[in-house]
């Protein structure tokens, strides 16, 4: 019965109850929509480095630190005998990293110089370019878009790299460049110059070593030996999750006042409607409804707005985020510009979980949204309802 | 014919606070109504006679002295008991009849025995007794909008009744309608009480209303001062 007295009052609220609902069905589309968006941009960018730049989980050596470029002086090792099938077979991939300073154009500038086996194939970037043959005298080397961009490099032209050998006297390579490449994780491209491993190890004089090690994805991790570390992906992908996060913030301020707007949007509803009814209220109470349902039946109402809402947002969301989802969203930029691995066109990523959390998250705040002004004029004597009702 | 007491109140004080003094509504008022009555409480506005008619139906509670029906004080029992109370024991008339506006005349009248949770087969049962008594057949499916005010009030009727109650109590049933509506509508209270026995409370100050009713109690600020039983032969019209 409660629920059938809800439902009609709600459909007669006729323009309440479809400003409240259209209100209230908007918020829940913008909130999926956003949410969808961080979560097609986390997505993004965890397929991308993992593609581009992690693979399947990474062994460091001990006090490598990427973001400290005097860690490189000491953080190289040999990789241990038990690995050397794994390397024989393609599974792990040398890379040694060295600090360098590049003069293209005639400019300097302080690059990180990175050797890897160009026949690799645990990251998706194609570095057989590296295998050019070449005149004697000049290594090949590949750079990112970006960087050949700044540094004013095309295909062919040539400039100098300087590094320091394991002895500390310099040395320099005479470089040609054989390879613009397009990498989405800015990591890859900004100041990196790619060498032959062979060629970096024999200038820096540290033959067999490497600073990291990459495991292909769906290779068994061996158990990590000294100096080694075991990077797992999750490890490597905390800083895109917490960025992630960090954005996720920013929307989360956005959604909840759209949702503190609807919900005091609902209040308003439900209180005027409350107090308008205070007769109807005195007359079911006189019948023998008791307080607890006479709450009931109104808070049964509130939530019926918000279940409506869903179902809306649901009717409305499902076709137009199936098709945003497959067309992706251009941006217009790619996140690459900011540092931030992620591509022109971001593609919104739409899963039953995030639309069920959602839609868990609001409905018990509509309950108590709906409840309050309901538990208080059930409050009311009868007498009280039925009198003040005829004011 | 024996006397069988329904419901008694004694030493009733209600009291609203005013302008930050005290106004007693009723001051130490008793009186007893019997099984199969037809009064009314008479009086001028502000008298108190909405005032008891809402304590003798637990619409409210007095601030001193207890008021038993069947037995129970209903003074003393939770809102909730009182809720449960109403339901079993209790039917109203309104002078604005407070139908419930999205439901139709049928489903007005079956409310009462939802709430007595009652069978779908025996509240249909009901119901159409209860609209066929009171000539409301065709206006079943008609929303109260649809009604005219006695038409109105004949659902109200029907709501009250359906549920054949211990005591139905009408304030000021006649007070929205026309003198011939008001008559129609008197005429089938009476019938019900005589008929089906049912005990009958009225307040007003509408002299057609007065006309009809066996006992007069007459109040005046919080107070019974006449409490008048028409002889046996006088009582019927």
């Amino acid at each position: 019965m409660l629920f059938k007295l809800a439902l009609r009052n709600l459909l007669a609220g006729k323009t309440r109850t479809i400003l409240t609902l259209l209100v209230f069905t908007l918020t829940l589309l913008v909130t999926l929509f956003l949410r969808s968006l961080y979560d097609g941009m986390e997505a993004q960018m965890t397929t991308l480095r993992l593609q581009e730049e992690i693979a399947g989980g990474q062994y460091w050596t001990q006090g490598f630190d990427p973001f400290d470029p005097f860690s490189l002086e000491e953080a190289q090792a040999t990789t241990p005998a038990p690995w050397h099938p794994l390397l024989q077979q393609g599974k792990l991939y040398e890379l040694l990293i060295q600090n360098g300073t590049a003069y293209p154009k005639g400019r300097l500038k302080n690059v990180q110089v990175r050797g890897v086996n160009p026949q690799q194939t645990a990251i998706t970037l194609n570095f057989t370019p590296l295998q050019a043959k070449l005149p004697p005298g000049v290594t090949p080397t590949m750079l990112g878009a970006r960087a050949a961009q700044a540094w004013g490099l095309k295909v062919g032209d040539h400039f100098t790299l300087r590094l320091r050998s394991q002895t500390g006297s310099f040395t320099a390579l005479e470089l040609v460049l054989t390879r613009r490449f397009h990498s989405s994780v800015p990591q890859m491209d900004l100041n990196q110059v790619w060498l032959p491993l062979k060629d970096l190890r024999q200038a820096v004089g540290r033959p067999g070593q490497a600073t990291l090690l990459m495991l292909k994805k769906g290779a068994v991790a061996p158990p990590a030996l000294a100096p080694w570390v075991w990077m797992s992906p999750d490890q490597l992908l905390e800083d895109t999750r917490q960025l992630a996060e960090s954005k996720r913030g920013g929307g989360l301020v956005l959604y909840s006042l759209l949702f503190f707007l609807s919900l005091l949007a609902l209040f308003d509803s439900q209180a005027l409607a409350i107090f308008r009814r205070k007769q109807e209220i005195g007359t079911l109470m006189a019948l023998g409804l008791t307080q607890q349902r006479v709450t009931w039946l109104f808070t049964l109402e509130g939530c019926l707005y918000g279940l409506f809402a869903c179902g809306f947002s649901l009717l409305i969301g499902l076709p137009l985020f199936a098709y945003v989802a497959a067309t992706g969203l251009d941006l217009g930029i790619s996140g690459e510009t900011y540092g931030i691995p992620l591509q022109q066109v971001l593609y919104p990523l739409f899963t039953v979980r995030m639309v069920l959390e959602t839609y868990a998250s609001v409905l018990p705040l509509v309950f108590l949204v709906s409840y309050w002004p309901a538990a208080q004029i059930s409050r009311l004597k009868p007498a009280e309802a039925l009198r003040e009702g005829m004011r | 014919m024996r006397q069988e007491p329904l419901l008694q109140a004694k030493e009733v004080d209600k009291i609203y606070p005013v302008g930050g003094h005290d106004f007693y509504a009723l001051k130490n008022l008793s009186f007893t109504l019997n099984r199969g009555e037809f009064a009314g409480l008479i009086g001028p506005s502000g008298s108190g006679k909405t005032t008891l008619l809402n304590l003798l139906g637990a619409l409210d509670t007095p601030n001193r002295g207890t008021i038993e029906l069947l037995g129970e004080k209903l003074s003393h029992l939770s809102a909730n008991k009182q809720a449960l109370f109403r339901r079993l024991h209790i039917s109203f008339i309104f002078q604005t009849y407070n139908l419930l506006p999205l439901y139709s005349v049928f489903e007005n009248v079956e409310l009462p025995l939802i709430l007595l949770k009652l069978e779908p087969k025996e509240r249909k049962k009901r119901v159409h007794e209860a609209l066929e008594w009171l000539s409301l057949m065709d206006k079943a499916q008609a929303k109260p909008s649809q009604l005219s005010g006695g038409q109105a009030q004949r659902v109200a009727i029907a709501r009250a009744m359906v549920k054949n109650p211990e005591i139905i109590l009408a304030d000021e049933p006649t007070a929205n309608l026309d003198s011939e509506a008001s008559h129609g509508i008197l005429k089938t209270l009476r019938q019900i009480n005589e008929e089906k026995g049912a005990t009958f409370l009225f307040s007003t100050h509408d002299d057609k209303v007065i006309g009809y009713l066996k006992r007069k109690i007459t109040l005046t600020d919080g107070q019974i001062v006449h409490d008048l039983s028409l002889p046996e032969p006088l009582k019927k019209r």
